[in-house]
């Protein structure tokens, strides 16, 4: 094969040639040189010679012919560089393994969008991404989209970034060769996903390779490989690490040691406590039984000191206190069973008291309320039953009754519980010390939920209580919630109308079982006063929650004739016409049509007669009597742009 | 017609459309669902916001071109409604036997009617051919066209003789208003080449750096466009001079700007019958030029092994209008298949076709349509990009012997031993890379197999490259992109 060096040069310097300008051909000494190269070619080639011709043209021709000749010149040589264009690559050749993907027949319409949302930026893309992952997860095993998604774990929206390690944790092992594959032990947010996915989707057979890469591993990618080795890593190692780790790292190893059992591991946090503030936080969400002494040691310690040396005590005492309090919840050894007595029996010199700082940290309410908050998270069990011995102590202290009730609930007969607690609720008026009582009793109610899975009321929606709720509770519930001396506190609901609702009465509604037919009759009976009554108090101003106390009545298979029309007369407010449509639409499957329709009748002699008020009646008087003609026919519930197009 | 999820997506206006129709037809939103005796007709309702249903049909009586009807007023058609019934279709719902409703049939009635007239008129027009346009006014055209390349010579004389280094000084605005002059002589193919020297220019005030690299495109358009403009000359001189002023078999013809319409490629007889086709690759570009969308396809003529591509251009102005192709993977049985007039891998058009899964032994058959070795696909390209008129890349399915990597370049090698690297076309931007995936392949490539792709010459290093678009196995074509 010729040297072809004199055709690149020439074809470079003719292109100089164009971008310089052909004005200056004459000066372009280089030029000149390039085509005196050529000549060798040209001799033993006849398009090198035609080549070398039209050089010799152009730089020849005058000033107004020298484009043409430069083009036509330019054009022969690409076209000659083309045909000299060269195949082949030496060396060996390495046969492609087999990669992990999947191919599925994905058109572009199906793909591209995909590929957009994966890997471009701006808005909507995650909502994407989910809604295709929902409808075919097998899609983003495809050898084309699976890298996308790898490489979307360092998205810069992290709500896809997740999204993409759901995506991918739901792979399971089989995932683990590709996110292996060009793993960066120093990289970013990026690679930590990848490592929170590979333990996630790899189980116990990601420790192997999380093993071999700790020691390259850096920053938040150790940290992370540090977090997933936690279940695989020995006390021992642990231990070693906590003293070789520093910052988030070392932080990691200390979450993994908070899980851990063994003497060794009590006297390294006895030093850790004694060494450096914020342990606790590592302590608080262990489940050891070691964390649990130790929380309960420190606990002693702390008040201890206060007790013997005076409150509030050095700067941060109060606090610390406070943070080892927190750190409790949940403990269930016997150090921290033992200290809730011993606690509860100096329970006199605990303080209420400002720290220096001037920031409140009431104690004698926080020891109670951290016992009730552990109760909330051990269920059943020892804390429960410390709370019971404690209430059997003091019966009439209001402090005790709330997790006595609670632990009551989880360990005695529901007749029992009934016949202890309910006397505390007041139907009148009494002494301050007794208003105390029921207000504790009513207030601690809001734990206790109806499940309908589990067939029973559950406290902190997770512990099932012994035995369903006595049914006469919800009768006394009623009675004391409409005539009691109750404090009132009121919440905004959820609902897009922003009703005002008595928080006592959701609790109550929330814990009654609405399926059992006398509860059933307690309920309906709460929820018509409160739907035909103005709130108490300054609340009234904001009119009468129909919306809520409808939703509940429904729930609890009440009727809503000659009471909803009744309810809405006493809104202050107008009534957007809207909410009327929704709540019918939104309870079709509660409400047969004919209920809707006598119902909906009843609004529409409201609105006609002024007694309720809706912001457009133009379209309520349209719509609601053309709504009950076709529910009478038969016919379904109309859609909301069948009443927006009545609109005048 | 056999109704497949691709034949579906086929129809649909855009991937959005085909998404609402799946949904619709997962939430249930169709009732009433019925079809005639003779399973011609399929109707049903479909719930919208509306109080009342809409009625959607799809009437198959046309053979492989369904006709869908509905109530809603959407300007899309199909409309995601009969693209959900599609999909009622597809999962086979339960379809009651009923006497075609009266409207539907007299639709049916009026358009064997309309069809009636079409094939009168075509007989018509075949057996006299149409009034050539006036001699005088064809005459005018090519006059204006000639005075047009005249103008567009001065200015590639005007720009190179300043130097197209000055480029970086001037106005992308100045280059907008030579392209729009030229517009007044009937080239659009030259106004579109000073339209993309326009956009050099922004490119280089954009980003100074990249200069270099916008000389050297600026330069092959102007190399491209001197071509166009002395071939053309000598052309239109010709035409002048012979007074024949039809529509003639050349690529010039496009080059210059003119339009291909289905009947003067049938007057010059660039078509072909009876055409079995089955797609190789499907892929989506932006030309900023000419602000449009390029949905290309690369199909196999199954009977001779030719490779052509379909455009579908979509103006960004009139995207809404213009249906969306997409990937197919059927095979089309194209009874008159026409060809744009070129070397190498042409236009190809059609407007009538039918569908069908393609056959495993069709399946088979395609790889062995390959070039018969590395050299000669190589030869063959070298061949067509040496033509300026040309895209400097062809399509080509080459067979494999084995696919591999040297070092860090993906390499095909034929059984001869002939090597080629892989490598995407830096010109087609990120979205077309496809190189990579080569080592994703679930599987390992099968005996027999071939590699379609775009082989093209790189600049950087003199190398002639193949960008891998599918992988074409005996038992199915593996899509490295779309």
């Amino acid at each position: 094969m010729p040297n072809l060096q004199p055709l690149y040069d020439i074809k470079e310097r003719l292109e100089h040639a164009a971008i310089a300008g052909t004005n200056l051909l004459s000066e372009d000494f280089r030029l000149t040189r390039a085509a005196e190269a050529l000549t060798p070619l040209a001799k033993a080639s006849p398009v090198f010679a035609k080549i070398d011709a039209g050089v010799r043209t152009l730089l020849a021709a005058p000033p107004e012919g020298r484009s043409t000749a430069l083009l036509d010149t330019l054009s022969l040589v690409d076209a000659v560089a083309y045909t000299q264009g060269v195949t082949g690559c030496p060396g060996d050749l390495m046969p492609l393994p087999p990669g992990s993907g999947v191919m599925r027949p994905l058109s572009y319409g199906q793909l591209h969008p995909l590929l957009e949302a994966l890997t471009g930026t701006g808005g909507g893309r995650a909502s994407l991404v989910q809604s295709r992952w929902e409808a075919d997860p097998e899609q983003f095993r495809d050898f084309r989209i699976l890298p996308a998604v790898i490489a979307g774990l360092g998205d810069s929206y992290g709500g896809l970034a997740d999204l993409n390690a759901r995506i991918l944790t739901a792979m399971g092992p089989a995932i683990l060769p590709r996110l292996q594959e060009g793993f960066d032990p120093a990289g970013k947010k990026d690679m930590v996903r990848r490592v929170e996915v590979i333990a996630k989707a790899g189980g116990s057979s990601a420790e192997p390779w999380l093993r071999q890469i700790l020691p390259q591993a850096k920053k938040d990618v150790r940290e992370a490989a540090i977090d997933a080795l936690r279940p695989y890593l020995s006390t021992q190692e642990l231990l070693e690490m906590a003293v070789t780790e520093k910052g988030k790292c070392r932080e990691a190893v200390l979450r993994g040691l908070a899980q851990q059992e063994g003497e060794a591991v009590k006297t390294f946090w006895r030093e850790e406590a004694q060494r450096r503030t914020g342990t606790h936080e590592f302590l608080r969400d262990a489940s050891s039984s070691i964390a649990s002494d130790l929380v309960a040691e420190q606990l002693r310690r702390l008040f201890e000191t206060g007790f013997a040396e005076g409150w509030p005590g050095p700067t941060g005492f109060l606090q610390s206190v406070a943070d080892w309090l927190h750190a409790a919840e949940g403990k269930t050894s016997p150090a921290m069973i033992d200290f809730w007595r011993w606690i509860d029996s100096r329970y006199d010199d605990v303080p209420s008291t400002l720290n220096k700082t001037g920031r409140f940290t009431d104690l004698k309410t926080a020891v109670p309320t951290t016992l009730l908050d552990s109760l909330l998270r051990a269920g059943p069990g020892p804390v429960a039953e410390v709370c019971w011995e404690l209430y059997q102590k003091r019966p009439d202290e209001p402090r005790y009754l709330p997790f006595g009730f609670l632990a009551a609930l989880l360990q005695k007969p529901a007749a029992e519980v009934y016949t202890l607690f309910a006397p505390y609720l007041l139907l009148e008026d009494s002494t301050p010390l007794h208003r105390r009582q029921s207000d504790a009793l009513l207030g601690v109610i809001s734990h206790v939920r109806w499940s309908k899975e589990k067939g029973r009321q559950c406290v902190s929606a997770s512990f099932p209580v012994a035995e369903p709720m006595d049914p006469r509770w919800f009768d006394r519930l009623a009675q004391v919630l409409l005539h009691g001396p109750v404090s009132r506190e009121s919440q905004y609901t959820a609902l897009v109308t922003g009703e005002v609702v008595e928080v006592h009465d959701s609790a109550v509604l929330c814990m009654a079982d609405p399926t059992d037919p006398a509860v059933r009759i307690s309920m309906t009976s709460l929820i018509h006063s409160r739907m035909t009554q103005l709130p108490l108090g300054h609340y009234s101003r904001y009119g009468t929650p129909w919306m809520t106390y409808s939703s509940y009545l429904l729930q609890f298979g009440g009727s809503l004739r000659g009471v909803l029309a009744e309810s809405m007369t006493l809104c202050t407010k107008p009534i957007y016409v809207y909410y009327i449509w929704k709540f019918f639409d939104d309870y079709r499957d509660l409400l047969t049509p004919a209920e809707t329709a006598d119902v909906l009748e009843e609004l529409g002699q409201g609105i006609q007669a002024k007694h309720i008020l809706v912001d457009q009646d133009d379209i309520a008087e349209k719509a609601i009597p053309y709504t009950i003609a076709e529910l009478r026919a038969g016919r379904a519930y109309p859609e909301w742009s069948v009443w927006w197009d009545m609109r005048p | 017609m056999e109704l497949t999820e691709s034949f579906i997506l086929s129809q649909a206006p855009n991937p959005a459309a085909a998404e609402n129709g799946r949904k619709l037809s997962r939430k249930g939103s169709f009732s009433g669902h019925h079809k005639d005796a003779g399973g011609t007709l399929f109707w049903a309702d479909c719930a919208g916001s509306g109080k009342t249903p809409y009625h959607v049909s799809i009437d198959l009586s046309g053979g492989g071109d369904p006709v869908c009807r509905c109530s809603c007023p959407s300007r899309q058609f199909p409309c995601k409604h009969a693209l959900g019934l599609y999909f009622e279709m597809l999962a086979e719902k339960d379809f009651a036997v009923a006497d075609i409703p009266q409207d539907i049939a007299e639709k049916r009635q009026k358009q064997a009617q309309r069809a009636e007239k079409q094939a009168e008129r075509r007989e018509k027009a075949a057996k006299s051919p149409p009034k050539p346009a006036s001699a005088a006014a064809q005459k005018k055209k090519l006059d204006k066209q000639l005075q047009g390349l005249d103008q567009a010579e001065r200015m590639v004389d005007e720009l190179l003789t300043a130097g197209v280094a000055t480029m970086a000084g001037a106005s992308a605005q100045t280059y907008e208003k030579l392209a729009k002059e030229l517009g007044n002589y009937y080239l659009t193919g030259a106004q579109t080449a000073f339209e993309r020297i326009a956009l050099t220019v922004r490119s280089i005030q954009k980003d100074p750096e990249q200069a270099e690299q916008c000389y050297a495109q600026a330069l092959q358009i102007l190399i491209a466009l001197h071509s166009t403009i002395k071939r053309s000359r000598a052309f239109l001189q010709q035409k002048l001079d012979a007074k024949a002023y039809s529509a003639e078999d050349t690529v010039l013809f496009e080059a210059m700007g003119g339009v291909w319409r289905l009947e003067d490629l049938h007057a010059v007889g660039a078509y072909r019958e009876n055409v079995r086709l089955v797609q190789l690759a499907f892929d989506v570009s932006y030309d900023e030029a000419k602000r449009e969308y390029v949905e290309r396809g690369w199909w196999i003529d199954l009977g001779t092994g030719r490779i052509d591509q379909t455009r579908n251009l979509r103006p960004v102005k009139a995207m809404k209008y213009i249906k969306a192709e997409d990937s197919r993977f059927d095979l089309l049985e194209v009874p008159i298949l026409y060809t744009y007039p070129g070397e190498g891998s042409c236009r190809i058009r059609w407007e009538d076709c039918a569908s069908r899964s393609i056959t495993p032994e069709e399946q088979a058959a395609l790889p062995a349509l390959a070039q018969p070795d590395l050299a000669a696909a190589v030869k063959m390209v070298k061949g067509q990009i040496k033509n300026t008129l040309l895209p400097k890349y062809a399509p080509v399915l080459v067979p494999i012997g084995q696919l591999g990597t040297v070092g860090e370049e993906f390499v095909l090698e034929d059984a001869a031993g002939g090597r080629i690297q892989l490598r995407d076309r830096r010109e087609d931007g990120a979205d077309h890379a496809s190189t990579a995936r080569l080592a994703m392949l679930p599987e390992a490539v099968p005996p027999g197999s071939a590699l379609f792709g775009l082989m093209f010459y790189d600049n950087a290093d003199g190398h002639i490259c193949l960008h891998p678009y599918s992988l074409v196995t005996p038992r199915q074509t593996i899509r490295l992109l779309y």
